[in-house]
């Protein structure tokens, strides 16, 4: 796998884009290539600021230029083919969506990667679908790393590329935490894409003239729906204010005129305390959005209170939809305590029984979701496959949910061990996995704890005749790990309790790590 | 009782330690945000420890760059809240 890095070219410095912009996004009839979609939009947008930061902004022209680098370097790559898989590990940045729809009109499939990527864990992706090139940060290039230089010799008049690839080939390789632990790489297509952006495009108020303060990562599912969406109709998305920082992104939506805001439950968490959210006036501000795991409804409705007359969508998606596949209508916020809203538009969705059989309003059963959205399968495992997803096109989503008798759902939780942190799907085998190999012969069993308005693990180790103690195991976690999936507390247990099925009895756990912890155990 | 400095830079410096195994020499002028030590997990971990310990309530003002840079700054926020109640 070959590193490469992207850097600009010092003498065309984006310039200051002009405000007014140019004509509206073309509409995208009859296109099915994701890259063409950007390239049109990017080609009828022109002057209008595609992306601006802190230091610079950069319009639709410079984007389609900098793409254009990018395919032409891969197309001049030997070993590049159609389907040849690019994978990403950058940060949200201009270099990012250069490099994501430069990659597809070279008609390669990207692979999002998170900036901070554990090392065995890009291992483990780079083993699963084999990647040529990997376009990393500057800082973490070697010697050997070609450097591609964005715009450089880039004319401005770009004729649109020919492309070979279409609606059902594969775009986008997107590694998610599988039932089992180990990654699977969600394989969604140039036509899931499309759909779900327009789908959306349908549902939210996302004009040309919208300028969305975005901090979601993209190679998330959630944040990458918001760039499809916001490139695709020519709109603003703006690199401002840090999550960690939660005053910062009332002040950036201020300072930049952000018309909109995405994020995870946990992020409004912090918003809604830290925020100063009824101190920063944000005049532009149109609607907020959360989705990626579900808010508490009083949390909803504070946020919603607090941002008027802007409005505040909840919604429901999954890596395996494109994304997003309900919303629910900010006028019934109050009424449908806790729904997750109704079926987007082209989207189905049911609460079927074990036999897959659809089940009546207020039964509750698994969802399942239908739609051009709905992914291509995951990447060379037909029987994870085949687990999720039917002959008929049924998504089984994972989450128990019922419906009531106007077409909304509601979430009643999930039919399997994946624990959400921070909008990330984790199973605890990859905590467990983690301590059962540094510590043979011990058994360990990660829960989910609440902690501070937010989810993590805590870790039971059984060390079952081994030799351990707490604080090696936490230095293990620390160094294979990325923060969230470190256990916030260890304990280790002579015996693990099990339930009446002699299976370890998690929820059991769950309680005792709670009171460990001195959080009330029943939050969500 | 009035919080001691010392002992608060001591607790505040050890349990950002404990966080950071991989980083050797933390000290109370380290700057967290530039050697990338401080993510928003940590961080809320941080709060948390704060109001926990010190019974300190801590606004929005409260959380941000300035206060979060170093464990240093992390000592001077404790202090200057908690000194009300001393």
């Amino acid at each position: 796998m070959d590193t490469v890095i992207l850097q600009f070219d010092d003498d065309a410095r984006p310039s200051r884009a002009s405000a007014s912009g140019q004509g509206t996004a073309p509409s995208l009839e009859g296109v099915d290539h994701l890259g063409l979609a950007f390239f049109d939009v990017a080609r009828a947008r022109g002057a209008h600021p595609a992306i601006e930061t802190e230091k610079a902004a950069f319009t639709y022209d410079w984007l389609l230029r900098a793409a254009e680098s990018v395919r032409r370097y891969l197309c001049s790559r030997e070993d590049f083919a159609p389907g040849a898989r690019v994978a990403l590990k950058l940060a949200n940045s201009p270099e990012y969506v250069a490099a994501f729809y430069g990659t597809l009109l070279a008609d390669g499939v990207v692979v999002p990667l998170p900036v901070a990527l554990e090392p065995a864990r890009l291992q483990q992706v780079e083993d699963a679908c084999r990647p040529e090139i990997l376009i990393v940060p500057k800082n973490l290039a070697d010697n050997t790393s070609d450097v591609v230089t964005l715009v450089a010799d880039t004319p401005s008049d770009l004729a649109r590329p020919v492309v070979q690839r279409s609606r059902d080939d594969l775009a986008m390789l997107l590694f998610t935490s599988g039932s089992t632990g180990l990654p699977k790489g969600v394989m969604l297509s140039h036509g899931n894409l499309l759909a779900n952006a327009r789908a959306i495009l349908h549902e939210l108020p996302i004009t040309p003239d919208e300028r969305a303060l975005v901090l979601l990562p993209f190679c998330h599912a959630f944040g990458n729906s918001i760039l499809q969406t916001h490139i695709l109709a020519g709109a603003t998305m703006v690199f401002a204010g840090a999550l960690m920082f939660p005053a910062t992104i009332p002040q950036a939506i201020a300072k930049f005129s952000a018309t909109s805001f995405s994020a995870v439950p946990e992020v409004y968490g912090m918003l809604l305390k830290y925020g100063g959210l009824g101190d920063q006036k944000m005049p532009s501000l149109r609607y907020m959005s959360v989705a990626g795991g579900g808010l508490r409804h009083d949390l909803s409705l504070r946020m919603a209170e607090l941002i008027k007359p802007a409005e505040f969508y909840v919604m429901y998606g999954q890596s395996e939809a494109s994304a997003r596949l309900a919303v629910l209508p900010p006028a019934e916020l109050k009424a449908r305590e806790g729904s997750i809203g109704r079926a987007l538009d082209g989207v189905a969705l049911a609460v079927m029984d074990d036999a897959g059989a659809a089940l009546p309003p207020g039964e509750a059963g698994m969802l399942c979701a239908r739609g051009p959205n709905v992914m291509l399968g995951y990447w060379q495992d037909s029987a994870a496959t085949d687990d999720v997803l039917g002959a008929d096109g049924w998504l089984r989503t994972g989450d128990l949910a019922r419906r009531d008798a106007d077409g909304y759902f509601y979430i009643e939780g999930r039919a399997n061990l994946l624990v959400k942190v921070q909008g990330y799907r984790v199973h605890p085998t990859e905590v467990e996995s983690v301590v059962e190999a540094a510590f043979p012969g011990v058994r360990a069993v990660a829960v989910p704890v609440p902690h501070a308005g937010d989810t993590r693990f805590a870790l039971f180790v059984a060390p079952q005749g081994a030799t351990v103690d707490s604080a090696s195991v936490r230095v293990t976690c620390q160094k294979a790990l990325p923060p969230y999936k470190v256990p916030l507390h260890i304990a280790i247990v002579e015996e693990l309790p099990l339930t009446s099925g002699y299976k370890v009895d998690r929820s059991a756990l769950s309680e005792r790590a709670a009171a460990a912890l001195g959080q009330p155990s029943s939050s969500e | 009782m009035a919080l001691q400095r010392a002992e608060v830079e001591a607790e505040i410096l050890k349990f950002v330690a404990s966080r950071c195994p991989n980083y050797s020499g933390l000290g109370r002028d380290t700057d967290l945000l530039e050697e990338g030590l401080l993510d928003s997990l940590l961080l809320i971990d941080v709060i948390y420890q704060i109001e926990e310990r010190y019974g300190i309530k801590l606004g929005g003002e409260h959380v941000g760059p300035v206060h979060f840079r170093t464990p240093g700054t992390i000592v001077d926020l404790v202090l200057s809240q908690a000194a009300p109640q001393a």
